[in-house]
């Protein structure tokens, strides 16, 4: 027997909660599939406006995923240290973005990095200028979606055993290498999962993006942007925008529990 | 008299908790036994260089590992001490063989590739786990995770070996065996150990001579039998009660 108990049973009131949740969350990717049909997703597929969002999309969103590693991870390994007061303040500093709103977040940007913000003029005078640009898409979406790779990989590097650690290094590992030799594999599916995190939250990031980069086509057009360009004018088109999303995701989710499968595979045996 | 191996002393307090403890190797294998939670693996874990606070004197083979007088330390990954937990520390994502190849890795990087391998192969020989080199570490037994975690230790020829608890997670049935192995592979490394251990026939079979840990002092020293004739606490007197005596 692996947890506390063997069987988890549902009363009938909490069976009708669970089943009315489950109902509400999968309503919106059912309703997306019900009403959509084949010509009309073909229509969509060849619009003019789809693979320059999607490209963008992609290419974006896996730039701002490489940022939020190569960043996150080392900031990741120090939060995951014994808890100091500092520790604490910056920990929670990181995860802001999580409860402040995207647009708010896309003015904020808009005053550090605008005309009339805090760099912007040092940026106009050097020649850069960075709103409504690639560059801000990729800003918005590292600031929106790091916290959460940093919070799962934060987690995963707590759970490295400290003896471990130490062992590694009465080896002779210096510290860097413990970190790259023991730590880093030991803490693999966490990272994996919390990239994954980050990256699903980056495909779908639109307000930010949409105050801090605008909405112009083929060069700061998304696809979240695309749907709500396409929903003013053609709703189906929106719709079939909106299933191609969708199977992103899905193929995002599909992902992360292979990983966490695997992940329970290798600490059963 | 003998001269010793190595010499710790250390004072060490963390809120109410207060550590104070002189200790020299002048055996083969030494035992650090107490009650639990009285500071045990702390002391291994500051000899191997865990422990920033507090004050420590310690010296091995002659030099000086850390000094809080002299303002010394050496590196962990620079002091030559096999370190061996309670929960063996093995490296998950990697074999049996890799975990023992570790140490060759990082202190001798310039150690041809064939020397390396034989190395490995007559290390995993000697603990009898030859079979299980290809395996990850995750699917040895208890047994074999320990004989593999002693190899790793004594993979970087340590000037002092460190062992806490080592049959804490061996069933009682698979323990006297193992002793015998752990006892052999001493015996061959030729290594001064620190052992703790709560298991009087680990000690009755392993350690020359004994250290009593209790509320954070030593409270005795000697060799076990002279601690049964003399026990200074109760729990020596129930430690040492057993028909293994």
């Amino acid at each position: 027997m692996t947890g506390r108990f063997q069987h988890n049973p549902l009363t009938k009131t909490g069976l009708a909660a669970a089943i009315t949740l489950l109902f509400l969350l999968l309503l919106p990717v059912l309703a997306l599939v019900l009403t959509s049909s084949v010509d009309a997703v073909k229509a969509g597929v060849s619009n003019t406006l789809l693979m320059p969002a999607l490209t963008l999309t992609l290419k974006t969103s896996l730039l701002s995923l490489v940022i939020i590693v190569v960043l996150g991870t080392p900031l990741a390994w120090w939060l995951s240290g014994p808890a100091k007061p500092c520790r604490t303040v910056v920990s929670t500093l990181i995860q802001l973005p999580i409860v402040i709103p995207p647009a708010v977040m896309g003015i904020g940007l808009l005053q550090a990095f605008g005309r009339g913000g805090l760099f912007g003029p040092s940026l106009t005078e050097i020649g850069l200028s960075i709103p409504f640009t690639g560059t801000a898409v990729v800003i918005a979406q590292v600031v929106v979606s790091a916290p959460f790779y940093i919070q799962a990989a934060t987690n995963s590097f707590r759970g490295v055993d400290s003896d471990m650690m130490l062992v590694a290094r009465t080896l002779g590992a210096s510290p860097r290498r413990a970190f790259f030799l023991v730590a880093l594999p030991a803490a693999r599916p966490g990272l994996v999962i919390g990239a994954a995190l980050a990256w699903s939250r980056a495909l779908g990031e639109f307000g930010a993006t949409l105050l801090f980069a605008g909405n112009l086509a083929g060069v700061t057009q998304t696809m979240p942007l695309a749907i709500f360009s396409a929903f003013e004018s053609d709703s189906q088109l929106a719709v079939v925008f909106s299933l191609i999303l969708a199977a992103l995701g899905i193929i995002i989710l599909s992902f992360l529990l292979m990983v966490t499968r695997l992940r329970n595979q290798t600490r059963s045996t | 008299m003998k001269s010793s191996h190595w010499r710790f002393s250390t004072q060490l307090s963390q809120g109410d908790y207060r550590l104070s403890v002189t200790m020299e190797g002048r055996h083969r294998v030494t035992a650090l036994i107490g009650p639990n939670g009285s500071g045990k693996t702390t002391i291994l874990r500051a000899m191997a260089g865990m422990t920033k606070n507090g004050c420590i004197e310690f010296e091995l083979q002659g030099g000086t590992i850390e000094s809080t007088a002299t303002k010394t330390t050496t590196p962990i990954h620079e002091r030559r001490i096999g370190y061996m937990p309670q929960g063996y520390g093995l490296f998950p994502s990697m074999t049996a063989r890799q975990n023992v190849a570790f140490g060759l890795d990082a202190r001798y990087p310039k150690l041809p590739r064939a020397q390396r391998t034989d190395r490995v192969t007559e290390l995993l020989r000697a603990v009898d786990c030859e079979q299980q080199a290809a395996r990850a570490v995750q699917r040895l037994s208890g047994g074999e995770k320990q004989r593999v975690a002693l190899a790793r230790a004594l993979a970087i020829e340590p000037q002092l070996l460190l062992l806490d608890e080592p049959m804490a997670a061996m069933d009682v049935a698979s323990r006297t065996s193992i002793r015998l192995v752990l006892k052999q592979m001493i015996d061959t490394a030729n290594c001064p150990t620190l052992l703790v251990s709560h298991d009087l026939r680990d000690v009755a079979a392993l350690a020359d001579y004994v250290y009593v840990l209790e509320n954070g002092a030593i409270t005795q020293a000697g060799r076990l039998d002279e601690l049964a004739r003399q026990p200074c606490s109760a729990f020596i007197a129930e430690f040492c009660q057993s028909p293994v005596l």
